[in-house]
């Protein structure tokens, strides 16, 4: 198994007295399986990529990783966080390369190996040029760019696609499919949008409202390679059709 | 480039011709007053003057500007270190700041005449003056700056594995970057001043001694001359300060509308 979490609990002080975030999660993924998460607005997904990277320590349950424990160590997974973090100071090239940076890799490997994913990510005129001067969808591109670069075999992506243009969008979707087919990855993935969920991935999660419990899942059997043209299919929209009336269920 | 020359001229014309302006009415006023020479000269006189002591004033000036920049740079020193130190560790913090602003309580003035008693009429007293009312600006702003970067961004580093010196390293220090030097402008516009005023409390050359030279022969017109002086070279520090500033950190200045390489191709 590659990830385990083992009845995750975690609670932020608040004015009120204790906010329960994360209730009890249970959720094991497998080698190579790709993992969407969706849930309403504040429930917790973030808080539970940042228990999973390690940043946070739960205040209960396990964290494992192909087997050995990992809750509350860092520099396990590629996590990409919901706002892009690009380093203002550097460039995109650089921002790209920082994990190797961290790790004591070599730099010029690092930006040259950057420098070839740049065509990818649409960035290709851009790699000496400051985020100041990237465009919304560039910055959360870029962004994309350096959690590839940051080389685990587990990438945790917060909404990674939140501010792309529908075109970038699917784009990007399909290089993704693209470079997992060729590189396998285990991918945890939060997104808002059941369509990019489905599209995706092996296996769809529902959270409930704060705070976060696993509600529902749904395998994705659609086989591989995805095609567009598999969105209008039948399974595609029955996929959708559950999942959007588990979100929505007692409301 | 053309419309940077127009911004320029735009950018710089007022300040010189409210300038010139303010020199043309002094000057008028003076003639037409007839007030005397050695109360108020004309920026005519003050003009003569400087040609006429040109050589006094070379002299006098060479002193005084190594002791600003020596005592600058150790300020920057010692601020940086401080600033270092106080964001490493919040014991220190506590320890140190309050010191910190104690000493800025306690006037220069009152300071000087015992680093002079420790240290001589030579050169090293007024390089730590400098350096006492150069530093302080560096290490409030350079703290500042260092506490203020973002978490996210530490966060992000740090689920890459990244150890403490390496946040320090890679977010915390380029984020404090602007902030250090907007404490170093202000401080440069300190450093002349600081080594003029050293320079009243015991010196033999120096502008402060030009200044206190000039006063006791009511050479008012040399005042000014030592005025004028004074405010060039505080200005030179000061520019320099930004050059550097624009050198090491050029991130801090881009503004996507200057050069915006139009909208996304794809
Ligand atoms: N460090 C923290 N301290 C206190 N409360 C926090 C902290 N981090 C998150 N929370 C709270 O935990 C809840 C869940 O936050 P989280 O960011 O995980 O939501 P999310 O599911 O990612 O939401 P979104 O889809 O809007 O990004 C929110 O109510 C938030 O206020
Ligand atoms: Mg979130």
């Amino acid at each position: 198994m590659k990830l385990e979490m083992e009845a995750l609990e975690q609670s932020y002080a608040s004015p009120t007295g204790e906010r329960r975030v994360i209730d009890r999660v249970d959720l094991k993924v497998e080698e190579g399986e790709f993992v969407s998460l969706i849930g309403p607005s504040g429930c917790g997904k973030s808080t539970l990529f940042n228990l999973v990277s390690g940043l946070e320590r739960p205040l209960g349950g396990r964290i494992r990783k192909d087997g050995s424990d990992i809750t509350g160590a860092t520099g396990h997974v590629s996590y990409m966080p919901q706002k892009d973090c690009l380093f203002p100071w550097r460039t995109v090239v650089e921002n790209a390369s920082l994990a190797a940076e961290v790790a004591g890799k070599d730099k010029k490997k690092a930006r040259e190996r950057a420098e070839r994913l740049l065509p990818v990510f649409g960035l290709e005129d851009f790699a000496g040029e400051y985020p100041a001067r990237l465009s919304g969808g560039m910055r959360q591109r870029a962004a994309l760019l350096r959690t590839v670069m940051a080389d685990r075999d587990l990438w945790l992506l917060d909404e990674p696609m939140g501010a792309l243009d529908a075109l970038t969008r699917e784009r990007i979707q399909d290089w993704l499919l693209q470079i997992l087919s060729r590189f396998p990855r285990t991918v945890l993935f939060i997104t808002h949008s059941v369509d990019e969920a489905v599209y995706l991935s092996d296996r769809v999660v529902v959270l409930t409202p704060r705070p976060a419990r696993v509600k529902g899942e749904l395998s994705i059997t659609l086989p591989r390679p995805r095609t567009r043209e598999q969105m209008t299919s039948e399974a595609f929209l029955q996929a959708k059709q559950w999942l959007w009336e588990k979100l929505h269920e007692d409301k | 480039m053309r419309r940077r020359v127009k911004k320029r001229f735009r950018d710089g014309a007022p300040p010189v011709l409210t300038v010139l302006l303010f020199l043309l009415v002094w000057e008028a006023g003076v003639r037409l007053t007839g007030i005397e020479r050695w109360l108020l000269p004309a920026p005519s006189g003050i003009a003569a003057s400087f040609a006429d002591s040109w050589e006094l004033i070379q002299r006098h000036t060479w002193p005084t500007l190594q002791e600003a920049v020596l005592g600058f740079l150790l300020g920057i020193g010692v601020a940086l270190l401080l600033a270092v130190l106080i964001q490493l560790s919040a014991w220190l913090r506590r320890g140190i700041y309050p010191l910190l602003i104690g000493s800025q309580t306690v006037p220069i003035i009152a300071v000087a005449p015992l680093l002079i008693l420790w240290f001589g009429y030579g050169l090293l007293p007024k390089v730590l003056i400098v350096a006492l009312v150069t530093f302080f600006p560096v290490v409030v702003s350079t703290v500042d700056g260092l506490s203020s970067a973002d978490p996210d961004m530490v966060r992000l580093l740090r689920s890459m594995g990244a150890k403490e010196w390496q946040v320090f390293r890679m977010v915390r220090f380029p984020h404090a970057l602007p902030s250090f030097f907007s404490g170093m402008k202000i401080a440069a516009t300190y450093g002349v001043l600081g080594a003029v005023i050293a320079e009243w409390l015991g010196a033999s050359e120096g502008l402060g001694v030009f200044l206190i030279r000039s006063q006791n022969s009511f050479a008012a017109d040399r005042v000014f001359v030592a005025i004028t002086v004074i405010t060039f070279w505080s200005l030179v520090l000061f520019g320099l300060v930004c050059l550097a500033a624009r050198w090491a950190a050029p991130w801090a200045y881009l503004r996507k509308e200057d050069s915006w390489k139009g909208e996304e191709k794809r």
